[in-house]
């Protein structure tokens, strides 16, 4: 896994777009693995039932994705110290969900806020944000 | 006159809502949570990889250690919040300030704690917002984590 240090980052940089396409089976696997039962992941007719077209992924399992994206980044020696989560819209299975960040600011004592966030078809779903802390090569 | 807080919803306020639960970190359930995510970190599964990295042993995908609890905390704001006739119920966001990864064989023992609730007349109706705050110990007494969650009745 690459290394990233705070004095290589700048204000703006762009994090490697990650593509994600969320399945119900993988749906299924996060459930158990969570063991967060609730029926809107994998029933369709409940999920229809509570007014929706589809059985909707798991808001964990997408902040979970935008983690990926964020230590991917950091590498093994940047550590994240804050994660702020927030999720605007439903994400369905088989949607092509991107996973996309920039660098928000440079803190000082090697932290950096990252912007970070889920889109489909250009509208962003998930605005999420990491606090990250950065090895030096100082 | 327009709608308010239920006193007794208020009362909870500084409370636990869920009581403290302790979860033994299994090495096979960290690798069924980075398979979930399709995360193939050798951190999460490569047992010599993770020994020789800094962290000593497998680490777990970052939020897992906020999924510890989480159904039971769903539940307790369903249910165990006296909101009166809402039926419905969203969580709409989280911070979650780490001081350390999630370690295999870790032990973790979750607090949760209601820290706020307030109402607010909204598009849907009288909205009662719900804030809980949850701590994530390990063995040692060490919190490793501690999350703000937002959630709302209505």
């Amino acid at each position: 896994m690459a290394q990233i240090y705070y004095e290589d980052v700048e204000v703006g940089a762009e994090l490697p777009t990650m593509t994600k396409k969320p399945t119900t089976r993988q749906l299924v696997k996060w459930a158990g693995a969570s063991q967060d039962w609730n029926e809107l992941h994998y029933d369709k007719d409940v999920a229809q039932k509570g007014g929706l077209p589809n059985v909707i992924v798991q808001g964990h399992l997408t902040s979970s994705f935008l983690a990926q994206l964020v230590t991917d980044w950091m590498g093994e020696d940047g550590f994240v110290k804050k994660m702020e989560v927030k999720w605007k819209q439903f994400h369905f299975p088989g949607q092509e969900v991107l996973c996309k960040g920039k660098v928000a600011e440079k803190l000082g004592e090697n932290t950096v806020l990252v912007d970070i966030w889920t889109e489909v078809d250009g509208t962003i779903y998930a605005p999420h944000k990491a606090t990250v802390v950065l090895p030096s090569k100082g | 006159m327009s709608e308010t807080v239920p006193q007794e919803a208020l009362d909870m306020v500084g409370k636990d809502l869920v009581p403290p639960l302790t979860f033994e970190v299994e090495k096979g359930a960290i690798k069924k949570l980075g398979e979930a995510i399709d995360d193939p970190n050798p951190l999460y599964v490569d047992a010599e990889y993770a020994k020789k990295s800094k962290h000593g042993a497998n680490i777990a995908p970052l939020l897992m250690v906020t999924t510890l609890g989480a159904p039971e905390l769903q539940a307790a704001l369903m249910t165990k919040i006296p909101v009166g006739p809402k039926k419905n119920g969203i969580v709409k966001g989280f911070d979650v300030e780490f001081s350390q990864p999630l370690k295999a064989g870790d032990e973790i023992t979750v607090t949760c704690k209601v820290a706020d609730i307030s109402g607010k007349e909204a598009k849907m109706g009288f909205m009662i917002n719900i804030t809980t705050v949850r701590e994530f110990k390990n063995q040692k007494g060490e919190v490793i984590a501690r999350e703000t969650m937002a959630a709302a009745r209505w």
